[in-house]
């Protein structure tokens, strides 16, 4: 009887250990776990203090934004304008460059014209030089003809001739 | 200023986080001040589910410090107060603006639990000591959900009680709860002996229990079943010494400059004596930075049972699938534990799976374990052929031929004793890992006098202790033991022999009627570290066995735990026996069968100089060779060695 007592007095004494163990080790695990909430709200609390910084610099940036898009709006609609402007510029600009095109081929046209005319001009003027020259010569030619005692003498003859060539019908 | 105009407010909350209230009683303090007020602006604490009003101003000397010019900073601090629903919430604190509009200044979360279960003893006394034995009653309340069942606690009594008594008074006091009408109880019976604080204790509804204690304490001090003389109210005493002085605490070791990934292989499970090697080890390693794993054979659950492990508890099923470490690797050392059919097995597999290098630990003669299991000579077993090995060899033990080409393969070979390198192939890579105590529990511990007075332990008794248990391979020794208690008493020494451990073997007749009045058999203490405050009862430990070819090789785990706890260790002159020095550190005896074991205790009751130098000399012997921290390092750097070889 004694020894069972005594057995289960010391059996008693390590259940008693056992439990402390499980004691301990649920008190080591509240504190880690009232630590981990604390954290975990310390956290949550400060995201929630980031959240509402963020959202007063959404905000402000949003309205930033919107008067930005309104000053976009305005220079959207000048640039608009500026681009039509320039636009028909471009365009007026294209048929001056097509004018001018134009213009200077007729100008290439005119000049090779008149060169071909300076040229034809030339030609006659040495033509007409020429002419001019053997129209001389033959002047000359004439009067030493006319000049001569042969024409003088074949005087008569020339005159018979005329005569009867008038009578002819 | 307009009066929507927003406040310019400096608050603070200052009731403690976690801020976790009770559903019925949410309290926050803190303050709150606007720059444009004179007067400390109304604040509250608004949630989804409900507002927690301002219900009290308190004065401030602090804030005044912060705003020194600021009117109201004096008398700004606040009390919030009110229901919640149970939950988490996510609150603002706001404060109200001239016009009557809120400005939020701060947000928080709250954490608000269920009411807790509340329990009121008021019949005969409501507070107060109780010495009739009378029948007692009360009210006690879970708001979530009604009672199935109650009792009243103190002491060692557990008092059952009728419940769902009907309380006008308690539903009155919880509008809101339903069965509070209901929550009346009273004791089935009158009180019995008992003495302590009264506890409520209930079962709900949903099987949950709930507990409360009371302002109440009974102390019946007989009935029919206690006699009056036994004293209820003396304090209890311990097993365990709680003044007594622990060791310090080692510094962290040095951090491996290269961590490595260690997986260990066990033979048996978590449980075993080898697990508790391994175990220290890797807790060791673990903590200079290495990564450990541990897989045994089955029972992986059975890893709870030591303390505080540092590594990976996995079983040989799961490692076969293979083995992963934190970085993603598999092992770079598997150390296996012994060269048994079983890891052997896993061992190889792992090998060729994972490339890494094998260590096998020897701890014992294990051609000796295999020839006394079969009941054969090893030698005519060894000249067996492998396909009738392979029928007899259970897995637990190891095969003559197989483990002799393990331990060939082997790239190193750690052994528990300087005799095991005896199998040790010629030119491989050995290195003695001698065991330890675990420092955190084993150490010198004085011994409980005033427990021992309560076991009834006799002034001049002599009490030996033995832990482990009783098998094949130790059977004829530890019987040599108790041959020696039972000599001891029938000579008129009183000696008591305190046992734990399972005995696979049982004691023969007559010796074990002889002997029952002298031995109190704990059976299996689960935990390990609950061992020591055992043995710090005893006033001798006993190592019995004798020089032979089962003990010349082996270390039994259990003595440098007997070491350590600083009283004198009787031990044979084998394996650690012929290490320590007689009469200086242990009592050295060339036999230890019955004979002389009650020698030497005789001698140690007759000298109690001899028996305080002996103890002495065991803590000092404890403390100079054997350290878990210098086996581990030992051990790292032979890995370290054979890893870059």
């Amino acid at each position: 009887m004694l020894q069972r007592v005594r057995q289960q007095l010391i059996l008693a004494q390590v259940r008693i250990m056992e439990l402390e163990d499980v004691r301990d080790e649920t008190a080591a695990r509240l504190a880690e776990h009232g630590q981990l909430l604390r954290a975990a709200q310390s956290l949550a609390d400060q995201k929630m203090d980031e959240a509402a910084h963020a959202e007063k610099n959404r905000a402000g940036l949003q309205a930033q934004f919107e008067h930005l898009q309104h000053i976009q709006q305005g220079t959207s609609e000048t640039l608009a304008t500026t681009q039509a402007r320039l636009a028909a510029t471009e365009r007026a600009l294209a048929q001056e460059k097509q004018s001018a095109a134009e213009f200077a081929a007729q100008v290439a046209r005119l000049t090779s014209v008149q060169q071909d005319l300076e040229a034809r001009l030339g030609e006659a003027a040495a033509h007409a030089a020429n002419r001019e020259q053997r129209l001389t010569q033959l002047d000359a030619d004439l009067r030493r003809l006319k000049s001569s005692r042969s024409w003088r003498w074949t005087a008569g003859l020339r005159s018979l001739e005329r005569l009867f060539r008038g009578k002819q019908p | 200023m307009s009066p929507s105009a927003a406040l310019r407010l400096h608050a603070e909350i200052e009731t403690p986080r976690p801020l976790h209230a009770f559903a019925h009683d949410v309290r926050v303090q803190g303050w709150c001040l606007a720059e444009e007020l004179p007067e400390p602006p109304p604040v509250r604490l608004a949630t989804a589910a409900g507002i927690v009003p301002l219900t009290d101003r308190t004065a401030r000397t602090d804030v005044p410090t912060l705003f020194p010019a600021h009117p109201a900073a004096a008398r700004c601090g606040f009390v919030l107060s009110g229901p919640l629903p149970v939950g988490v919430h996510a609150a603002s604190l706001e404060a109200q603006r001239p016009d009557g509009t809120w400005q939020r200044c701060r947000q928080l979360t709250i954490a608000v639990a269920p009411r807790p279960f509340a329990a009121v003893l008021d019949e005969p006394i409501s507070e107060g000591l109780l010495r009739d034995r009378v029948k007692v009653g009360g009210w006690a309340l879970d708001a979530g959900e009604p009672i199935a069942e109650l009792s009243l606690r103190y002491g060692h009594r557990d008092i059952a009680c009728d419940v769902g008594r009907t309380r006008d008074d308690v539903a009155a006091l919880f509008p809101g709860v339903p069965h509070a009408g209901r929550a009346g109880f009273r004791s089935q019976d009158f009180l019995v002996a008992g003495h302590g604080p009264v506890r409520v204790r209930a079962r709900l509804a949903s099987g949950r229990i709930a507990i409360a204690t009371t302002k109440v304490t009974f102390s019946v001090a007989t009935d029919e079943n206690h006699a009056a003389n036994l004293d209820l109210t003396v304090p209890r005493v311990g097993l365990a010494d709680a003044g007594a002085a622990t060791p310090p605490v080692p510094p962290a070791p040095d951090r491996a400059a290269r961590p490595l990934n260690l997986l260990f292989v066990l033979h048996g499970t978590f449980a075993s004596n080898s697990a508790l090697h391994v175990a220290a080890l890797a807790n060791e390693l673990a903590a200079a930075g290495h990564a450990c794993a541990v897989a045994v054979t089955h029972d992986p659950e059975t890893l709870a049972l030591h303390d505080r492990p540092a590594f990976r508890g996995l079983t040989f099923a799961e490692a076969e699938r293979g083995v992963t470490f934190p970085d993603g690797r598999g092992p770079d050392v598997i150390h296996t534990w012994t060269c048994r059919e079983n890891v052997r097995g896993l061992t190889e597999k792992l090998r060729s799976r994972h490339g890494a290098r094998v260590i096998v630990h020897l701890e014992d003669n294990e051609q000796h374990l295999l020839a006394l299991t079969l009941g054969r000579d090893f030698a005519d077993l060894d000249r067996l052929d492998d396909k009738e090995l392979d029928r007899l060899v259970p897995p637990g033990l190891s095969h003559p031929h197989r483990s002799r080409a393990f331990l060939a393969a082997a790239d190193g070979i750690t052994v528990i004793t300087e005799r095991l390198r005896e199998f040790v192939p010629a030119g491989k890579a050995c290195l003695i890992l001698r065991p330890a105590a675990d420092a955190r529990h084993f150490y010198p511990r004085p011994r409980p006098d005033a427990f021992r007075r309560v076991l009834d332990v006799a002034p001049g008794e002599t009490v030996l202790f033995y832990h482990g248990n009783i098998h094949a391979a130790n059977a004829a020794e530890v019987r040599e033991l108790y041959a020696a208690v039972a000599e001891l008493n029938r000579t008129g020494e009183r000696v008591t022999l305190i046992r734990t451990g399972h005995d696979r073997v049982p004691l023969p007749e007559p010796l074990a009627t002889a002997v029952a009045p002298f031995v109190l058999e704990l059976g299996q203490i689960p935990h390990h570290r609950h061992l020591p405050a055992l043995m710090a009862l005893a006033d001798i430990f006993v190592q019995p066995g004798v020089p032979d070819e089962f003990n010349d090789y082996r270390f039994p785990s259990k003595l440098p735990e007997f070491f350590a706890l600083g009283r004198p260790v009787v031990l044979p002159r084998t394996n650690l026996g012929t290490l320590v020095r007689h009469g200086l550190d242990a009592y050295v005896l060339d036999r230890a069968d019955a004979a002389g074991i009650a020698g030497a205790v005789r001698a140690l009751r007759a000298d109690p100089a001899l028996a305080e130098r002996l103890g002495r000399g065991a803590a000092a012997f404890a403390a100079q060779h054997f350290s878990w921290r210098r086996s581990a390092e030992a051990l790292a750097n032979f890995y370290r060695t054979l890893a870059s070889s």
